[in-house]
């Protein structure tokens, strides 16, 4: 591998500085009142069905995101 | 309230219980959400597997972090005008024990955006995780306006937050997928263009044509397959964020 003074940065999001999650936030926010769409919600599961809901972000069965709903 | 938690780590059938425990109490610069959705995330279902081999960080978990629905309690120092608020959260969990999977969470104020009005609670539930790894992982190296940005696994959670973003950022975007919902979830979210990188040499060929003076900041899902490639595609001296490997 050529080696070209490549910048590596390794991302854990819970220990990101605050500023960076609250300018995250903003933007997120901004864009999705500009009209983007956001993520397909493949599944929408009770809080009593916690452990199927889990399940199904296992092993899911179709494209999308498991959503707890209460 | 009602919530769901686990005193120990395992499937999701053997330690989830729903039951009633007391509600929790906004405290110094916390809100409490009354929760209309919860987001579900690899890391919390890590959390629950024990993944990370570090076992129980309290002895009962509410899992996930990230949820949204309306504030209906504020701490001592936050202002009066979030009462009644429809907002999102991130961050509930890890380094606290109560996530969203309950019918209220409390979390610092600062962790808690609007939901704004064209918005469901379903979306803002979902956004935290995904959403503020993609913002960082787009704009950790600094601006991306007239940039070459290439997303790996443009798809996925992260990587379709990343495209959408750094769009509004002003960067090229090419995403790579590795199925046709992939490409079509990448494309909604604004890329510029999509490419399939099942085939190594192909891919290589289309994204010379496509960026033929290099990338200059790759968003990385998959650091232990893609690194060599990566460098390769890179221009002299830029970068590569990483928020995943295999």
């Amino acid at each position: 591998m050529v080696f070209k003074n490549i910048r590596v940065f390794f991302l854990g999001s819970d220990d990101f500085p605050v500023d960076a999650k609250i300018a995250a936030a903003r933007d997120l926010n901004a864009a999705l009142e500009a009209g983007w769409s956001g993520f397909i919600i493949a599944e929408r599961i009770p809080l009593s069905e916690i452990a199927r809901a889990h399940e199904l972000a296992e092993h899911p069965v179709r494209p999308g995101r498991v959503v707890v709903t209460l | 309230m009602r919530a769901a938690w686990h005193e120990k780590q395992g499937p999701a059938r053997e330690v989830l219980t729903v039951c009633e425990m007391p509600d929790p109490i906004a405290g110094s610069g916390e809100v409490r959400i009354r929760i209309a959705a919860s987001g579900i995330n690899p890391g919390d279902i890590k959390k629950r597997q024990d993944s990370f081999g570090i076992g129980m960080a309290y002895p009962r978990v509410i899992p996930h972090s990230d949820g949204a629905g309306r504030v209906d309690q504020v701490g001592d120092g936050v202002p009066a005008e979030w009462l009644g608020k429809p907002v999102w959260c991130y961050g509930t969990q890890p380094y606290r024990p109560f996530g969203t999977a309950a019918e209220f969470t409390v979390v610092p104020v600062e962790r808690v955006a609007p939901l704004p009005g064209n918005v469901s609670a379903d979306q803002g539930a979902c956004l935290g995780i995904p959403g503020i790894t993609a913002h960082r992982a787009v704009f950790v190296a600094g601006p991306v306006k007239g940039h070459t940005v290439l997303v790996q696994g443009a798809g996925g959670s992260v990587g379709l937050c990343a495209v959408q973003l750094a769009r509004r950022g002003g960067a090229y975007v090419i995403g790579t997928v590795r199925s046709s919902s992939e490409e079509a979830t990448a494309k909604n979210a604004g890329a510029h263009e999509v490419l399939r990188n099942d085939n190594a040499q192909e891919f290589r060929a289309r994204l010379a044509e496509s960026a033929p003076d290099g990338i200059d900041h790759i968003v990385e899902v998959a650091f232990g397959a893609n690194v060599e490639g990566d460098v390769e595609l890179l221009k002299m001296g830029e970068s590569i964020a990483s928020y995943a490997t295999r």
